[in-house]
């Protein structure tokens, strides 16, 4: 199953979700976030916005933030359990 | 969006306010579909009911203007009307079994990107595949076994499939795939994009082997005797691999050894 953060109430009822798909694009590992048609993608290995779609911390709330900080751990060892062959622990190129 | 967007709807219904955000032009008459039939020569036309197809075909049987730009049908297109709207359209979508609703395909078709958004899509147990339409309303089909169960998480349930979270996601009941990883494997022109945004970051064989065999779902192990190769050119040890190494690694990842820096 998708595995989708917990995100604080207020967020959530304005449309943002934060998760990882069971069928992701596999470089490097993240965690996507999506309000309405919009996405960015987070590495997981370095916290970086990944190009594309690009964007920057910046368009993310920081409650959202906050929450995709507390989840990091867990978001971390789910890929390492979806995605074995990419784990987090190999550095990116 | 580029084009105007034409909702053609008898009536008074409410897809026009639905589709709201693509700035909308609601036709409700058969002599205000003709007038626009005659003066527009490429438009985005959206028709809701079953009057209005016909509406359009009529108009068009008189007119020899060139090519209209899109139709997307809300409805099933009666049979003899294809072959009319297939020549006088860019692309002519019917609603497919899952779609969008109104307002998330609105936002959608109002982005210069559309075409990396998945609109709406029929799995075809038959043909073991699922026919997607993007966001140009260009058709993208998928076979089912790229959908793979991943460890203990769900099986994809084809019975239960949908388009999500506006376009990005594909899901089969629990089972949820990114579109952009679809995109990324079954569209090369995608792939291209991405590698062009990319090139500034890596733009080694090494970078791109890794990217091709993690697609792949492949581990090292995989490659046999050619896995310690695999790990140097990943690696950058090895900057110009021999042609036969780099022929028997690019055969088991499926494609030709040029086409590994395509990744």
């Amino acid at each position: 199953m998708a595995h989708e953060v917990k995100l604080p109430e207020r967020f959530r009822i304005r449309g943002w979700k934060a998760k990882i798909r069971d069928r992701e694009r596999v470089e490097p590992p993240h965690v996507t976030v999506m309000r309405g048609p919009d996405e960015w993608r987070i590495g997981l290995r370095n916290c970086r916005v990944l190009e594309p779609p690009g964007g920057a911390w910046n368009d993310i709330p920081r409650g959202v933030i906050d929450a995709l900080g507390l989840a990091c751990p867990d978001l971390r060892a789910k890929w390492d359990e979806m995605y074995p062959e990419n784990p987090i622990g190999v550095p990116d190129e | 969006m580029n084009e105007t967007a034409y909702v053609l709807e008898k009536g008074h219904g409410d897809h026009c306010h639905e589709l709201r955000s693509l700035r909308p032009v609601c036709l409700r008459t058969r002599d205000a579909v003709r007038q626009k039939v005659c003066g527009q020569t490429r438009a985005f036309w959206i028709a809701v009911s079953p009057e209005s197809l016909f509406w359009l075909a009529e108009a068009l049987a008189v007119s020899h203007a060139p090519r209209r730009g899109l139709l997307l049908a809300l409805l099933e297109v009666p049979g003899p009307l294809h072959g009319l709207f297939a020549d006088r359209f860019e692309r002519v979508v019917e609603r497919p079994a899952s779609m969008l609703p109104l307002r998330e395909l609105a936002l959608v078709m109002d982005r210069d990107d559309r075409a990396d958004f998945c609109i709406g899509g029929t799995v075809v147990k038959e043909a073991n595949m699922v026919a997607l339409i993007r966001g140009d309303l260009s058709a993208l089909n998928v076979p089912l076994s790229d959908f793979v169960q991943r460890g203990a998480g769900p099986a994809p349930d084809v019975d239960r499939f949908e388009i999500a979270d506006h376009g990005r996601t594909l899901r089969f009941g629990d089972y949820q795939a990114a579109v952009d990883s679809v995109l990324y494997e079954k569209d090369p022109a995608y792939r291209r994009r991405l590698k062009k945004l990319r090139l500034e970051e890596d733009r080694s064989l090494g970078g791109s082997l890794r990217r091709l065999r993690l697609q792949r779902g492949l581990r090292l192990a995989d490659f046999g005797r050619w896995e310690k190769a695999v790990a140097r050119i990943e690696r950058g040890e090895v900057a110009a691999p021999r042609g036969k190494t780099l022929g028997s690694i690019a055969r088991r990842l499926g494609v030709t050894p040029e086409q590994i820096l395509e990744f």
